[in-house]
């Protein structure tokens, strides 16, 4: 059944345009990212290792500890949520919290980070309340406990919603066969919701693994100390005071071997993406010891992401507002960043567009392992530091002499290959719907291009695709990481101008100024969530 | 008025982000790379570079990058491609590490008017402020802060302090040097008693400073000057520096001038101003440090109140270069199990 | 007596408000044929209970149904596709007619290997769905229908995606197991003409109505109704 792709481009058949986009943007992130490391190896390696290579392993074990627990905790809390999401399917509110639940992954660590600790802190709003009852208990976070519950926090809401979005694809049969032949809440659990389980957590469990594997502020705040170093952090120490580029790279692809290993191990043909169908209306009435286990770990996983968020805005609303809104450098921060995440966005949407088609083409002319394998490699952006992008794109750009005159470009770059992954995973499925059911329509009916994509795709892709971007760029919004290298008074984002303020003792404003980055990324994924929900099918 | 106001600043702020570097080689223009809380709108910064212009009919443009460590890594990345004339920010432990890129030039100047703890020579490196690196407290959780580092490290620990990671900060490198200062071989012993008094270890001073104020923890490693931000800007005393009677290690912030910046004569001009009373009167009460040269007026009284420390510690910088690692490492031992 | 019973029956869609009367005598086996978005679907819906009546009456098996939940109807039903758990053997999904369980006595187990026997799958038990052909599953889920072993069975387009010599097999299939026992039957299709010789009468849907209905050799009357002539392709002479 396999079509050589070869055969596809030379019959100049019209989706061979598309073959070759999606190829050609492959390789384009792939030499940017190829590019990267090589540089900084070489650079470095012309300054020689200093370092050696004591220290990685540690590094790596304790990489591969801490994200084995934060996953196996992140699936062991959200396969109950998922569940009981899925056994009460309608409630005020519901459709609202999912999308709440969107939120945690775009939010910049810094945020969470202090967020956490108001809630969970020694001096935090727990210990307020078990003070209030008498207690004089304090909680202690910092150490194992608070990296697991910081990943926790960023991961399960996650977990949960693609799970959900698993459980759409069942078919409509399913369920009214499992009224029919009587299933209890076990049966329906057992035969229809399990099976959908088993296939798909081992990729979101991949996912959720290489996240807390490349996470660097919470292992460093919240881990207690020096036992709690990570590859991550080592990376990011042989870029700042060690300054060795060779170090650092060797370290990188350390990070990306585990990547490897990690996206290797996941189950052949369960690719983290999967091919949607239309959500099916449920037909069982849950009991009421169900109702009421559901409503239980639905409020337990609604508080343990909601309170974090709402301890985020408390520790803002008493910066001085007025001070804030009315100063220039706010502003400036607010467009450059705005400028900054919108450019990054629509490249990491544009390029997504282009890799999901090229995987569709690839399975529907059997090629599924080629297909996973693309879908795979983008995953692995996830383990290449943003940093370490910047460091060797600054290398290359130093050739020119004028490394500094593209600094925009490659921040927006860094950010852009940063989102990637997560723009694919949002627009595959409606895009492997779309294409499947409309291909071959307009193959026969001669559209093609330009004109095909503004009749034909934009109007039934444009909730998922307008999701993907917006999703995009509350990621980029949020993020501090390249910007620091290349920074210079005329680029100041959001977060770097928190870190400015948390740097000059006004830890107040920057609170207030990371309650409205919350808010901001906050109002792009509940947007993005929405629209991407919306589908026209 | 108001939203017109609002759309220019809109349309400025546009204007600006896409044309940030669009022009660097304009004639009788200085270039100064320092870090980021120099240049921050409440920083010494802005002030400064109105100081200067105002004498030398030149433009004076600011690079900033996130603190001193990102600094010497930049120069380092841009190697004799970099367009600074003037490094402005390093302190005395980088200043080894900053020699050896053979990228700075000497200063030629007198330093007599230089008056830092210890004195200062150097042939390249201008100090431009100081302060002494101490652990501050909150007076109301801590009723009697300790008088030594010998009374933190056996203290109990029921109260907490945040440190900063050596491998990523200024400050965390700065502890480890006073402990090394004060106990020598038996450092690594001494680290491994302070551990359990240790709440955690941040990458930077910012977030340690950060949970300090929310309450995290009682203490907090940071500067003899931290209490006068305080009681200047905030009208509290709440926050204080204990003196320890050991005596503190020493914090120098230094300038130079770069190969390329020798052949642009602001360079020169720009140093002599730096130890000038104009620069220095600026670095107090903007940068929270103490100035290295000769202010106009005494400074706020204040200021008086810090530590003033009986002994100042401070390693030369090619001790500090050649020992950074290993004495990291043995932090690192210390604190790992 | 009347297996099914639809009083006054109404529902409603957004697009279309419906009313059934019908009335099924026990083990008769009535086709119910109409044009796409006619409503036979909801009508086989609202007999096994995944949709509730606005208002009006239906009796199952004697048996006032209409507010009941689906799995407290004496109906079994049977769809086009996804009529077996992809995880589980053959012999598993048919042991659903049984109970919702996958351990069964030794009495038990003689049961469903006997209903597996009766759809002619003997030696396909421990066989996945995916590892059987599509007339093969369709089998499978009849011999649990078997098992399940209510008075009513409700077809929708079971064989739709069948071949035309399978569905002449799923019949006779379906004919055989109707005469060792039989069920009162309502199966959807949109293929009236295939099920002559096994149905007793057929139910024709327009609108959210029933049009007409009748024996089957009635299909061919003049005098029955202009919307099925027309649905049925038939020229007006």
């Amino acid at each position: 059944m396999a079509t050589s792709l070869g055969q596809i481009i030379r019959q100049k058949r019209p989706d061979g345009t598309r073959l070759l986009a999606g190829f050609l943007v492959l390789a384009l992130i792939g030499a940017l990212a190829v590019s990267a490391i090589g540089a900084t190896l070489v650079s470095g390696l012309g300054a020689g290792v200093s370092g050696g290579s004591a220290g990685i392993l540690p590094a790596a074990l304790f990489t591969l500890e801490q994200a084995a627990l934060s996953t196996a905790l992140t699936v062991v809390f959200a396969v109950p949520v998922a569940l009981s999401l899925e056994s009460l399917p309608r409630f005020a509110g519901r459709r609202g919290l999912l999308a709440l639940f969107a939120v945690p992954l775009a939010l910049p660590a810094i945020a969470v980070v202090l967020g956490l600790i108001t809630l969970y802190g020694r001096n935090g709003l727990f210990a307020d309340g078990l003070t209030l009852v008498g207690l004089d208990w304090r909680p202690d976070i910092y150490g194992l406990l608070g990296i697991l519950i910081a990943h926790v926090f960023f991961n399960m809401p996650l977990a949960v919603r693609l799970l959900l979005k698993a459980f759409e694809e069942i078919p409509q049969e399913q369920w009214k066969l499992a009224e029919s032949l009587r299933f209890g809440v076990a049966g329906r659990v057992q035969n229809i919701l399990w099976p959908v389980i088993r296939q798909s957590l081992p990729g979101i469990a991949g996912l959720v693994f290489l996240l807390c594997a490349g996470s660097y502020t919470i292992i460093l705040v919240l881990g207690g100390g020096p036992a709690a170093t990570t590859l991550q952090v080592a990376i990011q120490q042989a870029l700042s005071f060690d300054f060795d580029p060779a170090k650092a790279s060797l370290l990188t692809l350390a990070q990306l071997a585990l990547t490897g290993v990690v996206l290797a191990v996941i189950p052949k043909g369960q690719s983290l993406f999967q091919t949607g169908g239309a959500s099916a209306r449920r037909y069982h009435q849950a009991g009421a010891g169900e109702r009421l286990v559901s409503r239980i770990s639905i409020t337990f996983g609604a508080l343990f992401v909601l309170t974090p968020l709402v301890a985020i805005v408390w520790a803002g609303v008493f910066a001085d507002h007025a001070r804030i809104l009315s100063s220039n450098l706010f502003l400036q921060a607010t467009v450059t960043s705005l400028a900054i995440a919108g450019c990054s966005a629509l490249l990491a949407t544009t390029s997504a567009y282009a890799i999901a088609s090229l995987r569709h083409m690839l399975s529907t002319n059997g090629h599924k392992q080629s297909s996973d394998t693309v879908g795979k490699l983008t995953t692995s952006l996830l383990g290449i530091p943003a940093l370490l992008l910047g460091v060797g794109w600054f290398v290359l750009l130093a050739m020119t002499g004028r490394p500094f005159a593209l600094a925009p470009l490659m921040i927006i770059l860094a950010n852009a290959l940063m989102a990637l992954p997560f723009a694919l995973q949002i627009m595959s499925a409606s895009i492997d719907r779309h294409f499947a059911t409309d291909d071959r329509l307009c193959a026969a009916l001669g559209l093609q291009g330009w004109q095909r994509f503004a009749l034909i795709d934009w109007p039934v892709l444009s909730p998922a695709l307008t999701g993907a971007f917006l999703f995009a760029a509350a990621l980029s919004l949020g993020d501090l990481g390249v910007v620091t290298l290349y920074g210079s008074d005329r680029i100041i984002t959001l977060p770097s101008l928190i870190y400015q303020n948390l740097g000059s003792y006004r830890s107040n404003d920057a609170g207030g100024l990371v309650l409205y980055l919350t808010l901001l990324t906050g109002a792009l994924t509940l947007i993005g969530t929405r629209s991407a929900s919306h589908e026209r099918h | 008025m108001r939203s017109r106001n609002w759309r220019s600043r809109l349309l400025l702020s546009a204007i600006a982000f896409f044309s940030s570097f669009a022009s660097f080689a304009q004639a009788e223009t200085l270039t100064i790379y320092t870090y980021e809380s120099f240049t921050a709108e409440w920083g010494p910064g802005p002030k400064v570079k109105a100081a200067f212009e105002k004498d030398c009919a030149c433009t004076l443009d600011f690079v900033a990058v996130t603190d001193g460590v990102a600094l010497l890594n930049r120069l380092k990345l841009e190697g004799k491609d970099s367009k600074a004339d003037v490094v402005l920010g390093l302190d005395t432990n980088l200043t080894e590490d900053a020699k050896a890129t053979g990228l700075f030039a000497r200063h030629g100047m007198d330093l007599s008017v230089i008056n830092v703890p210890g004195g200062f020579t150097d042939d390249t490196f201008v100090p431009y402020d100081f302060a002494h690196f101490a652990v501050v407290y909150d007076s109301e959780k801590v009723k009697t802060p300790p008088k030594s580092m010998a009374e933190l490290v056996a203290a109990s620990a029921d109260q907490k302090i945040v440190i900063e990671d050596p491998r990523t900060s200024t400050p965390g490198l700065g502890l480890v040097l006073w402990m090394k200062s004060i106990y020598g071989d038996k450092a690594g012993e001494e680290w491994a008693k302070l551990a359990p008094k240790i709440l955690t270890v941040t990458p930077g001073w910012s977030e340690a400073y950060s949970l300090f104020t929310k309450g995290e923890a009682e203490m907090v490693l940071s500067y003899t000057t931290s209490p006068a931000y305080h009681m200047i800007a905030e009208n509290s005393s709440r926050y204080q520096a204990a003196t320890f009677e050991e005596g503190h290690y020493l914090q120098i912030e230094v300038a130079a001038k770069t190969l390329e910046g020798r052949d642009n004569p602001l360079s020169d001009k720009f140093l002599a101003f730096m130890v000038s009373p104009a620069f220095q009167d600026i670095i107090p009460e903007n940068n929270w440090m103490f100035p290295a040269g000769k202010t106009s007026a005494p400074l706020n009284p204040v200021f008086d109140k810090m530590v003033k420390p009986s002994k100042t510690f401070l390693y030369s910088a090619a001790e500090v270069a050649a020992n950074r690692k290993a004495w990291i490492d043995e932090w690192q031992q210390a604190l790992g199990k | 007596m009347n297996a099914i019973d639809l009083k006054s029956a109404a529902f409603r869609w957004p697009e279309m408000a419906m009313l059934f009367d019908l009335q099924v005598k026990a083990g008769k086996l009535l086709i119910v044929t109409g044009p796409s978005g006619s409503g036979k679907s909801t009508l086989l819906n609202l007999v096994a209970g995944f949709e509730t009546p606005e208002s009006g009456t239906i009796t199952l098996d004697g048996k006032a149904c209409a507010s009941l939940p689906p799995s407290q109807r004496p109906v079994s039903m049977l769809f086009q596709d996804h009529n077996l758990f992809g995880h589980l053997s053959v012999e598993a999904n048919v042991g659903f007619g049984i109970g919702p369980r996958l351990k069964f006595s030794a009495s038990e187990q003689v049961k469903i290997a006997d209903a597996i026997k009766r759809v002619g799958l003997s030696g396909k038990e421990k066989r996945l769905p995916h590892e059987l052909s599509g007339g093969e599953r369709q089998r499978a889920a009849f011999a649990r229908t078997l098992l399940q072993n209510r008075p009513i069975l409700l077809l929708d387009e079971p064989f739709a995606s069948l071949g035309p010599s399978l569905r002449v097999e799923m019949m006779a299939l379906l004919q055989q197991l109707q005469n060792e026992r039989a069920r009162t039957i309502l199966a959807v299709t949109h293929h009236p003409g295939e099920w002559r010789e096994i149905a007793d009468g057929f139910v024709f849907i327009d609108s959210g109505r029933i049009a007409a209905q009748g024996r089957m050799d009635r299909l061919d009357d003049p005098e029955v109704s202009a919307a099925l002539r027309a649905y049925l392709g038939v020229l007006r002479q």
